[in-house]
């Protein structure tokens, strides 16, 4: 039993590590899609408001899986040839960037308006009432609801295994074909996805209380 | 008694001014002049556009008709032939910086203590460094009373203690003239003194002021002219002697009676 635990660990590491990479990835890039998203929303010109608006809820309403499959084999029909990985990667990015647009969307917008007159009053230019009064307060209400997406996005990840990227889910799988050892390998699994989006919970809890004041 | 004013300096000058929400009409066509050193209180019934009027002057509302000149320049819009287009949001912020306000709800930034609620304009609007600017919030914050109170955040003081913290904020930037938007409406009774006489001594500095208040006492005591609002106009004006003592409009007789009433 040890053995089959010890023989399977490289493959494990490694789908892990895809695992970790694939939703950093998507972190990344979606939370950038997600600013210029929310920007666009709050204080774009009309027709980009609409495309934004269109992209946000369109993307919010469509089963990841099916953004990824599409991706994947609807691109090469395209003429563009993509990696599974790239196509995961895509789809959970815009995916999650229309789910970021939102939260700072609803973030801005829930800052008291006399905030926005105050930082006016005294002189401030758009993009500095932006930096000094509205993102330091947006940034609070922000917060949770973003680690409340990046623990979706870990969980989302493992959709990539639908593709063929051997994430910690298909390597899982691998094992287990392998071993028969169903249960507890699923176990290790759930344990190991559980241990990520623990750390994450952690350490947004700890951010919120740095940017918490009196 | 309040000092007369050096006439010949019009600071504040409302043309015509006329400020719609869709179809409704906030101000009608408002004509009003305000000279340096002059503090003018306007009063009149809620929702007959005093707030507005105040807001337009520091652009923080368009206007659709109509001018509005702070020390001889247009507020807000490009000055020409044609179609009036905005100014550039820098241009603005710069007209804005010249005209403080204080608003009803205080508005502090609750992220900040007391003194960095002032310095902000300071180091980022008048590009102070950070000692020049530390100095000179200091000396407002200590000015309305509140030497103690620098490193306190807003939700750690009084009502009045934060519209007096605004107050500092304001005055700091060094405006061309103070609005002031019902800057005591919103405290409890006895917290009003302390804010109305920092405003009354503010006054008396010879900072040109326009207050929209429903303090009478403030308005008999404090300023050189009345100008009463009703429905988007303004109904009659006058020194607060000429208006408390013999209104000649029935609105403003009428206004009148029920705030004597109101108590």
């Amino acid at each position: 039993m040890m053995e089959l635990v010890l023989a399977s660990f490289p493959l494990i590491a490694r789908g892990l590590l895809v695992t970790i990479l694939v939703s950093v990835a998507v972190l990344l890039l979606g939370t950038l899609f997600g600013i210029g998203g929310g920007l666009a929303l709050l204080y774009g010109a009309r027709p980009l408001r609409w495309l934004v608006r269109i992209y946000v809820d369109a993307l919010r309403g469509i089963p990841q899986l099916v953004l990824i499959f599409a991706i994947f084999y609807g691109f090469p029909a395209l003429g563009l040839q993509v990696s599974a990985i790239f196509a995961g990667v895509l789809a959970l990015a815009l995916f999650c960037g229309a789910h970021v647009s939102e939260i700072i969307r609803g973030g801005v917008e829930s800052i008291a308006r006399g905030q926005v007159d105050a930082g006016k009053a005294i002189g401030l230019s758009f993009v500095q009432r932006l930096r000094h009064v509205i993102v330091p307060q947006a940034l609070r209400r922000i917060l949770p609801a973003w680690v409340n997406t990046a623990v979706e996005i870990v969980k989302s990840s493992s959709l990539v295994s639908l593709v063929s990227v051997v994430d910690l889910t298909m390597a899982i799988q691998q094992v287990v074909g392998r071993t028969r050892e169903a249960l507890l390998f699923y176990a290790v699994a759930a344990t190991l996805y559980f241990a990520i989006n623990f750390t994450l919970s952690i350490m947004g809890r700890r951010l919120e209380n740095r940017f918490a004041h009196a | 008694m309040p000092e007369a004013v050096n006439p010949r300096n019009r600071l504040v000058v409302l043309q015509g001014l006329t400020k719609r929400f869709g179809t409704t009409e906030i101000l009608r066509g408002v004509d009003l002049q305000v000279d340096q050193g002059e503090v003018v209180v306007i009063i009149g019934p809620s929702g007959s556009g005093k707030t507005t009027l105040l807001r337009c002057i520091n652009f923080l509302e368009d206007y659709q008709g109509g001018r509005v000149l702070v020390d001889g320049e247009l507020v807000g819009y490009r000055d020409g032939n044609g179609r009036p287009a905005k100014l550039p949001d820098r241009v603005i912020a710069r007209m804005r910086a010249d005209v403080g306000m204080v608003f009803q709800s205080f508005n502090l930034f609750p992220h900040m203590t007391a003194l960095d609620n002032v310095m902000l304009g300071l180091r980022e609007v008048r590009r102070m460094s950070a000692l020049e600017a530390r100095q000179n919030a200091t000396a407002w914050l200590e000015r309305v009373g509140l030497k103690d109170k620098l490193s306190a955040f807003p939700a750690q003081l009084s009502g009045g203690q934060q519209q007096r913290v605004a107050i500092a904020r304001a005055v700091a930037m060094e405006p061309k003239v103070m609005l002031f938007d019902e800057a005591t409406s919103a405290l409890d009774p006895e917290l009003v003194g302390e804010v109305l006489s920092v405003m009354a001594d503010l006054a008396r500095s010879g900072m040109t002021m326009l207050v929209v208040t429903h303090e009478m006492r403030f308005a008999r005591e404090v300023a050189h002219r009345v100008v009463f609002m009703d429905q988007g106009a303004i109904v009659e004006q006058g020194t607060p002697q000429q208006l408390f003592g013999s209104p000649q409009s029935d609105r403003l007789k009428s206004f009148l009676s029920h705030l004597a009433r109101g108590g």
